[in-house]
């Protein structure tokens, strides 16, 4: 039976055989098959870091290790930085930044760690390939353990991949994170963006675009620049031929500033300075940018109106002494005659020191430096020294006061509040006439603030000019024809400093004469406030203003309170400013 | 590989309700395709939360391949043992799967098929032997433990089961049919699980609250080994 012991055991001999190449099989199938796991997880497309965490994961699970790490250069160079860690802190005496990948290889090599130089290559087949080494990837055993080759092999097979995929991660990230940038400059810019594609319709804008033509930005996207502009209609239509979006487009060339008009969706034509660039690449068509010149416009007519009312106001008295010094120089007059002129030249120069003054308070209040001296001030008392100070003074209307019993002490500058009661004294003794009266009442509707009332019999303000009384240089019609001398800031003064003060001033409605008040913030017991930088002015503020205080009572004078909006920027208070 | 004659023209089936034969292996794998087919869009579904989308049609497109080679090489009658109809559907398996599920079906079901070589009957000791070589070699490659949110978190308590009711001297359709309890039980729990393989890894936390897609392929194939009739269909 030798023969047949001899078939079983060549049987046998092929049983084995046959076993240890299956289990050999198996065993590439085995790697292969982690490779292709991993290849799974690096075709992701994730972000660096969860890319990073589920593939260090996952190459400690194959590599059997129990803890991995990986360093990675930016795109830009530099030294390698940890950027993930598996089954270890990234604290734990592993070095978050090396020089190089060499020198994580020789920190690992030190430490026992198995680990292989990610690569990325440069250049193109057939024109010189060059491997850069741009990270490393490093596992330990697990406590009491060895790596087994059989497993770490893979490492060495798939650096590239692992290369490639975390500089493309590396890319994407900061690719997204640019648009992100570019996203927020283009939404937060205060000009208007808006890119067409070449047939003119709109393929991006920003906010600013959808605020000036007061459309949603949903619904531009999509329709033509004309549409969205308003440039279609009227007779002064950019469209066809003279469009500067196809100019562009066509002739490669962008335009500079030039002025035109866009159309708000209510139909108000708006100035804009436009300037206009070709876009070229995947992206072709043009961008305009568009700048609202509505603002400058009225910064322009605030400073011709500047221009024109203190040049007139200079020249009256200018040419009121001129008169009176030529008289004094070539009459011969008697030293009652002459001291009538130097009375005249007197009172010109007295006009003329008032507007400089005015002027300096101007520009004094609209800087950055002014500042309140605020304390706790007997407000009756203020009052009541002001009516017996108006009392003494030669022609001045006289002052009737009518107090609350609980007025509070207010948190005010007393100058200043002198200087407010005193800006509107002035107007009742220029335009009040004979027989002039004014009324000054305090009353305290509330814990925060306290309201004075100051009323004359005088002429008024006409209901269609209340809403700019508070405005810089407006003067009234019928005041100008008064001939009144008088520069138009007494109350934008007023306004101004009560508003520093955290207060606001209004027109009340009154029958008779004008009434005016002004809401002044009550004394709270805290540390001193030393100042109050002003807001800055509101071109084109209504007839009630207010300052970041109690708000004005709803109800004001026809037409003066419009929307009960705050009219002016936000004051910040703050010491030391 | 020895491969038998045929004994009289028909698969061999069970001669009682002890044994499977040929012919209750490739029964089975017809049930295990119209189950799989009835929920393709379940495993979809279940895969869109937490890998590709498309465990369920890539485990159609596979079965439907193993039915194919079933009638083309392993026809009634051509005497093949439940063991290399096992190897075969593991080779096609792994050739028409896509994504991670092929390679590991095919590997568990080419490693049982080798354990059960040479047996034209399988008891449930030997079912259970079967199962158990799958798990380890579906373990093995993919390189994966019970809790992991695999396939192995039905079949292992599956082959459990099996070998359990195995050893206690349970009949063949109550030892599979605990089987298929195991299975669905195992399927359950790895709703609350953090998935630690495949590309559910990338979810970590998020991967919560979702049931794992392989585990519901490998209920649906284990339920397939008990029944004798279609599957119920699955709410998802």
């Amino acid at each position: 039976m030798d023969m047949d012991a001899d078939l079983r055991r060549r049987i046998a001999e092929l049983e084995a055989e046959r076993r240890r190449v299956f289990d050999e099989a198996q065993r590439e199938a085995d790697t292969m098959f982690a490779q292709y796991q991993l290849s799974q997880l690096l075709a992701s497309g994730d972000p660096l870091e969860p890319l990073a965490d589920a593939v260090l994961a996952e190459i400690g699970r194959a590599t059997g290790a129990g803890a991995a790490a990986l360093w990675l250069a930016s795109p830009a160079g530099g030294p390698v930085e940890i950027v993930a860690t598996a089954g270890v802190d990234r604290g734990a005496d592993l070095p978050a930044r090396l020089p190089d990948a060499a020198a994580v290889a020789a920190w690992a090599r030190a430490r026992g760690w198995f680990g292989v130089a990610l690569e990325e290559s440069r250049g193109a087949a057939g024109r010189g390939v060059a491997r850069e080494a741009i990270g490393f990837v490093a596992v330990a055993p697990a406590p009491g353990t060895a790596l087994d080759p059989a497993h770490t092999r893979y490492l060495g097979l798939v650096r590239r991949e692992l290369g490639l995929a975390f500089r493309s991660a590396q890319l994407r990230d900061s690719l997204a994170g640019e648009r992100a940038t570019l996203a927020a400059i283009l939404e937060g810019a205060s000009d208007a963006i808006v890119a067409v594609d070449p047939d003119l319709r709109i393929v991006r804008l920003n906010a600013a675009a959808a605020r000036l033509v007061g459309r949603p930005a949903r619904e531009a996207v999509g329709c033509t620049c004309a549409t969205f502009l308003g440039c279609g209609d009227g007779p002064d239509r950019l469209c066809g031929a003279r469009c500067p979006f196809a100019e562009v487009i066509a002739g490669g060339r962008a335009i500079a500033s030039r002025e035109e008009l866009v159309r708000h969706r209510d139909g108000t034509e708006i100035p804009v300075s436009a300037s206009y660039a070709p876009m070229t690449g995947t992206h072709a068509g043009a961008v305009a940018v568009f700048r609202d010149l509505r603002a400058d416009r009225a910064l322009d007519d605030l400073k011709s109106s500047f221009v024109a009312t203190i040049s007139h106001e200079l020249r009256t008295p200018l040419a009121l002494i001129s008169g009176h010094a030529q008289s004094l120089l070539h009459l011969d007059l008697d030293a009652e005659a002459r001291r009538r002129h130097l009375v005249q030249i007197g009172a010109a120069v007295d006009r003329l020191t008032t507007l400089v003054d005015e002027v300096m308070d101007i520009s004094h209040l609209e800087s950055d430096g002014f500042v309140l001296h605020r304390r706790p001030v007997d407000l009756a008392g203020v009052i009541r020294a002001f009516a017996a100070e108006q009392a003494e003074l030669p022609g001045a209307p006289p002052v009737a006061v009518d107090l609350a019993d609980n007025l509070p002490k207010v948190d005010v500058d007393p100058v200043r509040l002198h200087q407010v009661l005193a800006n509107l004294a002035a107007n009742t003794a220029k335009y009040g006439g004979r027989g002039a009266r004014i009324t000054i009442r305090a009353r305290r509707p509330d814990q925060e603030m306290a309201v004075v009332t100051f009323a004359d019999n005088g002429r008024g303000i006409p209901p269609e000019e209340q809403e700019h009384a508070f405005q810089r240089f407006f003067r009234g019609q019928a005041v100008r024809e008064s001939r009144v001398p008088g520069s138009g800031l007494g109350l934008y003064i007023c306004r101004r400093l009560v508003e520093a003060h955290g207060g606001w001033i209004r027109l009340d409605a009154t029958t008779r004469g004008t009434s005016i008040s002004f809401g002044l913030p009550v004394e709270v017991p805290r540390g001193r406030v030393a100042g109050r930088a002003l807001p800055a002015p509101a071109v084109g503020a209504g007839a009630t203003a207010r300052g970041d205080g109690a708000g004005a009572p709803a109800s004001a004078a026809g037409g003066a309170d419009r929307d009960g909006t705050p009219t002016t920027g936000d004051p910040v208070a703050g010491p030391g400013r | 590989m020895r491969i038998g004659p045929p004994v009289d023209g028909r698969p061999a089936t069970g001669n009682d309700d002890e044994t499977l034969g040929a012919g209750d292996v490739v029964a089975f794998l017809r049930r295990a395709a119209a189950a799989i087919a009835r929920h393709e869009e379940l495993l979809d579904r279940l895969d869109a939360a937490l890998g590709d989308g498309d465990h369920g049609t890539n485990m159609r497109t596979g079965l439907e391949a193993v039915l194919r080679s079933l009638g083309e090489q392993a026809a009634p009658g051509d005497g093949a043992e439940p063991g290399e109809i096992l190897r075969r559907t593991g080779h096609v398996l792994v050739e028409s799967v896509g994504g991670a599920s092929g390679p590991l079906y095919g590997t568990a079901f080419i490693e049982a098929g080798f354990a059960l070589d040479g047996r034209r009957q399988l008891d449930l000791a030997a079912l259970a032997d079967g199962l158990d070589a799958g798990r380890r070699a579906l373990a093995r490659r993919g390189r994966c433990a019970v809790g992991d949110k695999t396939i192995l978190d039905a079949l292992d308590p599956a082959t459990t089961a099996l070998s359990t009711a195995a050893a206690s001297g349970c009949g063949l359709r109550v030892g599979l049919r605990r089987a298929a309890h195991a299975a669905r039980d195992g399927m359950r729990a790895t709703t609350p699980l953090v998935a630690r393989r495949g590309l559910a890894l990338r979810l970590g936390e998020r991967s919560r609250g979702h049931q794992d897609p392989g585990a519901t392929s490998c209920y649906l194939l284990v339920w397939a080994m008990a029944a004798r009739r279609d599957p119920p269909l699955m709410e998802g």
